[in-house]
């Protein structure tokens, strides 16, 4: 398998636990959504419904296209953190509500911030909270929790 | 439609849930085993919609090196893993939602719109594991909600979903409306 070309758009670093504190802003990232994102996004979610990819059912089920599917907002968000902290942190938990949905033509723009960062028992971790809009208003909001890893390579054992 | 029907309507609909939906709550499915395994293509497929850049999921080679000891697939995925092929035709799944949904259907509520996911990571599938899932309903609102779209019925089910060993993988929570159409209604 060769996945080498793609390794020039890679992350191999990893945020610093002391480089996060409540309050910070991530970065805002935008992302064109068109037919094509909508479609290719309820495919590799392997979500055949068809209002995300026939526009004419969408239209018969009341809405003026077609549009993302749930769990390519929930991809996208996920990702939007993710790519944030990097490969050092894990995913423990997201939790997020569709507002608007999002059509093609329009721009989705993520933003969020950490609301809590904190150490117990189960390791280290951050709360982030994220929104996304675009020209119709918000297209959902929710929060996620990350942990940081032990250790980032692999163990002797 | 004019108000007088519509609020007749909503009475008769808050009967429906007693006497129609409620029973169903509670309903869980038996596990059900994914059509395909974890593979790194559909992985792929997954990351160049998402502009994941996490190498875990695209770089076997420090993958190996990592903590995850190869590739992993995203954590959102866990789902995707789990959804029925377009063809062949597969046996319906004895899922709770599915008597729910022709009754609701049956009483105008035919349009279907997800709001809300929520997800928890236990592990990571790899490729070749197989995923399986198990599904129980655990809410429906009472009466109908008046929404942009249409009166609507807001249904949350909870997801299991577990790898061939049986080791939790996460687990969700996932919340639609089934509408009635707005355009119908002001069809008067």
């Amino acid at each position: 398998m060769s996945t080498r070309w793609m390794r020039d758009y890679l992350r191999y670093d990893s945020l610093p636990w002391d480089d996060i504190a409540e309050n910070d802003q991530l970065p805002e990232v935008a992302r064109k959504v068109d037919a094509t994102l909508v479609v290719v996004g309820a495919i590799a979610s392997r979500d055949l419904y068809p209002v995300h990819h026939d526009a004419a059912f969408a239209k018969r089920s009341g809405a003026p296209d077609v549009f993302l599917n749930i769990l390519t907002t929930n991809g996208l968000m996920t990702t939007y953190i993710t790519n944030w902290c990097g490969h050092g942190w894990d995913l423990e938990s997201i939790s997020l509500r569709l507002i608007v949905p999002a059509f093609p033509g329009t721009t989705l723009t993520t933003t969020g911030s950490v609301v809590r960062k904190w150490a117990d028992e189960t390791g280290r971790h951050i709360e982030v909270a994220f929104g996304a809009e675009n020209s119709h208003g918000p297209h959902c909001s929710g929060t996620a929790v990350i942990r940081e890893a032990a250790s980032t390579e692999r163990s002797a054992a | 439609m004019t108000v007088t029907e519509s609020s007749t309507l909503a009475e008769n609909e808050s009967d429906l849930y007693h006497q129609q939906l409620a029973r169903f709550v509670g309903g869980e499915s038996p596990l059900i085993e994914s059509v395909d395994a974890v593979c790194p293509q559909m992985i792929r497929h997954w990351v160049e919609v998402m502009q994941d850049t996490n190498p875990a999921y695209t770089d076997p080679d420090w993958a190996a090196t990592s903590r995850h000891g190869g590739t992993v697939a995203p954590p959102s995925m866990m789902q995707s893993w789990t959804l029925s092929p377009l063809w062949p035709p597969q046996e319906a799944a004895a899922l709770p939602i599915a008597p729910l949904d022709e009754v609701l259907a049956e009483h105008g509520f035919t349009e279907v719109v997800a709001t809300n996911q929520s997800q928890q990571v236990v592990r990571l599938a790899r490729p070749g594991d197989v995923v399986s899932y198990s599904v129980r309903l655990t809410n429906v609102t009472e009466t109908p909600k008046k929404t942009r779209l249409g009166l609507a019925y807001f249904v949350t089910m909870e997801y299991r979903f577990v790898n061939q060993t049986g080791d939790l993988l996460g687990t969700q929570s996932f919340t639609y409306m089934r509408y009635q159409p707005v355009q119908e209604e002001s069809n008067q």
